[in-house]
């Protein structure tokens, strides 16, 4: 167990290094360069040498990487090209933002997928059955940004409402922030929890098949303690994983969000950047993306064992 | 020998009465009858078939073209502009049909590079395994570490934003080249584990062990031998994925970071840029949302359908 943990977080590093390494590739193949692009086409070119100077942007492409990996490993991940500012510390005001929306997005997600599915296949064909599968499909079809923006159109036609532009405090105010937060992050979690409803169904379905159900069942266990002891248990871990890939199409969902929302958070930050080649920025909350991704993955594959004892790690 | 076998073949055909030829229409009619219990399946299929359609015969279909000022700004919808105009005074019927081609462009591009690429990184990955398997696993999930959407933007960054122009959808879809292939790179990895799991199976197979020893070549076994094999999986994904590949292209082009402005496209068309006119004129929502959300809705059909009826494992599941 323990070996497994450590050889899953070597590789984890390891393909943290390959993903910065790709996304600064990337954005050095970026037609143009960061410094006309925000110094403007008729910069001096004394001001172009001297900005590139000061933003590590001389050297070769290894050169600038070793500089910028180095910096890294003190905790400082650079200066935004624009605005000369920490990207730290701008990372850090704007990643509260963007944690809350996936937090209540995902929370959503799971909530509503899982008991929907299940409930689904508990009465499988039923009338309930096809009209929350109706919906699901539906769900999965009706692109998120169309959501977003009628959320916003329709308050405003039918009262003239507009939400507050920026973000609030959640702990400051709960209610205000939630006011906030919560119609676009559970209209943002309609596509994946749909996605999770229909994998979760099917999944159930295909145990509740099982031989091991009827078992339980003529040893004349209550129906309740058959599904959640029995059923729920086992068809859990591929649901779970799905989950946690879901939670990928949060954090792009947020890019998307924020944008329409007008709120400040990582997604609307380098989504600005990666137009202005602003790599600093655009690295930053790639490598956190990637990092999220790959930690929420370790987690779920851990807790596989949780679930079924049966499963061991070499 | 061969002649030999041929010719008691052809006499069983001939001579006993459980063989017999079977004619073309009893082969379609074998092939439609599982469709035929899905009504949702054919929904999809002529969905599908009119999204293609309206993509190549946009130039026909479409009164106005999709570019010009042909009307007042924010006309509601009446008898010349079925739809209405929009801010700039086009047609937004015009537009919603011209519309199709960028969807249709870049989702059947997109998933094509994706599926192929996967699929040929699948086989070689599953057949070979070893250190070839490690290093392309690795690779593979670096581009799995990254929202699809990310990911492209990224990408699209990098190759440079498409400069497109013309009302062809063959034409626009070697314009749109940079942005499909941005968007691919974010499910080669999702077919790369399924084509590679399906060609562990095969892998062990006795047919594969027979092609090994008659001396067939490697790439032979590979793609004349177990791809035909995995192909059931190959048209699976493809259909699985096209929907979601539109709806990334069109949620690259609402972020404005897709297709130029101008360009028709039901992503663009409802942008946020065009915000404060949907409050007026709700109307110019209409058709680019429509017909992007029944789009996706077909296609999404036609998977779950063509997946259903070739994967037996889920057969009666969904």
């Amino acid at each position: 167990m323990t070996a497994y943990v450590a050889r899953r977080i070597l590789g984890l590093l390891l393909n943290l290094v390959l993903v910065s390494m790709f996304v600064f590739t990337m954005l050095r193949l970026v037609p143009g360069d960061a410094a006309t692009a925000i110094l403007g086409v008729n910069a001096n070119p004394e001001n172009v040498m001297q900005f590139k100077r000061e933003h590590g942007l001389t050297g070769s492409l290894v050169e600038q990487y070793v500089d910028w990996a180095g910096g890294i490993l003190t905790g400082d991940f650079g200066k935004s090209l624009r605005g000369n500012t920490s990207v730290t510390e701008t990372f850090l005001s704007r990643f509260p933002v963007t944690l809350e929306i996936v937090l209540l997005s995902f929370t959503f997600t799971v909530f509503f997928g899982v008991t929907s599915g299940v409930f689904s296949a508990l009465r499988q064909n039923s009338v309930m059955d096809i009209a929350v599968r109706f919906v699901a499909t539906l769900g999965i079809a009706v692109p998120n940004f169309l959501l977003l923006t009628l959320l916003l159109l329709i308050p405003a036609r039918l009262w003239g409402y507009a939400p507050p532009f920026g973000a609030t405090n959640p702990f400051a105010d709960p209610f205000d922030n939630l006011r906030l937060f919560l119609p676009p992050t559970l209209l943002l979690s309609i596509g994946s929890s749909a996605v999770l409803m229909r994998f979760t169904r099917s999944g159930f379905l295909e145990v509740m098949r099982q031989d091991y159900i009827r078992t339980a069942r003529a040893k004349g266990l209550a129906e309740r303690v058959v599904t959640i002891r029995h059923a729920f248990r086992n068809a859990l871990p591929p649901v779970l994983t799905l989950a946690g890939l879901q939670l990928g199409a949060l954090l792009g969902g947020s890019i998307i969000l924020e944008r329409v929302m007008g709120l400040p958070g990582l997604g609307s930050w380098a989504l600005d950047a990666i137009q202005l080649k602003d790599y600093p920025v655009v690295m930053i909350v790639a490598v956190y993306t990637a990092l999220n991704l790959m930690v929420i993955s370790l987690i779920i594959d851990l807790s596989y064992g949780l679930i079924d004892p049966r499963i061991r790690y070499e | 020998m061969a002649q030999e076998i041929r010719a008691q073949t052809l006499e069983a055909e001939l001579f006993a009465p459980e063989f017999r030829k079977v004619s073309f229409a009893e082969t379609l009619l074998a092939a439609a009858r599982p469709w035929l219990r899905r009504p949702m399946g054919i929904f999809g299929l002529i969905i599908v078939f009119l999204a293609f359609f309206t993509a190549i015969a946009a130039p026909v279909l479409a009164p106005f073209d999709a570019q010009p000022f042909v009307g007042a700004s924010l006309e509601s919808p009446n008898g010349t502009h079925l739809l209405g105009t929009n801010n700039l005074g086009q047609d937004v019927l015009s537009r919603t049909i011209y519309g199709a081609q960028v969807s249709m462009a870049v989702g059947f591009w997109a998933t094509f590079i994706g599926v192929a690429g996967g699929t040929f990184l699948g086989i070689v990955s599953g057949y070979f395994g070893g250190w070839l398997d490690l290093i392309v696993q690795r690779i593979m999930e670096v581009l799995a570490s990254f929202p699809g959407i990310m990911l492209a933007l990224i990408v699209v960054a990098a190759l440079g934003r498409p400069k497109e122009g013309g009302s062809d959808v063959l034409v626009l879809s070697w314009q749109l080249r940079s942005l499909s292939l941005a968007i691919s790179l974010g499910f080669i990895f999702g077919v790369m584990r399924v084509i590679r799991s399906a060609v562990l199976k095969e892998k062990s197979l006795p047919y594969v062990e027979a092609a090994v020893t008659l001396g067939a070549s490697t790439p032979r076994i590979m793609f004349r031998h177990i791809l035909p094999n995995v192909f059931p999986f190959v048209i699976v994904t493809f259909t699985t994925i096209i929907g979601a590949v539109i709806l990334i292209e069109a949620g690259i082009s609402f972020l404005g970071y897709g297709v130029s402005i101008g360009t028709p496209s039901w992503g663009l068309d409802l942008s946020n840029r065009n915000r404060e006119y949907f409050l007026v004129a709700p109307w110019v929502m209409a058709g680019p949302a429509t017909a992007l959300t029944l789009t996706v809705l077909g296609f999404n059909f036609l998977g779950d359908t063509l997946r259903d009826i070739l994967d037996p494992r889920l057969r009666g599941s969904r």
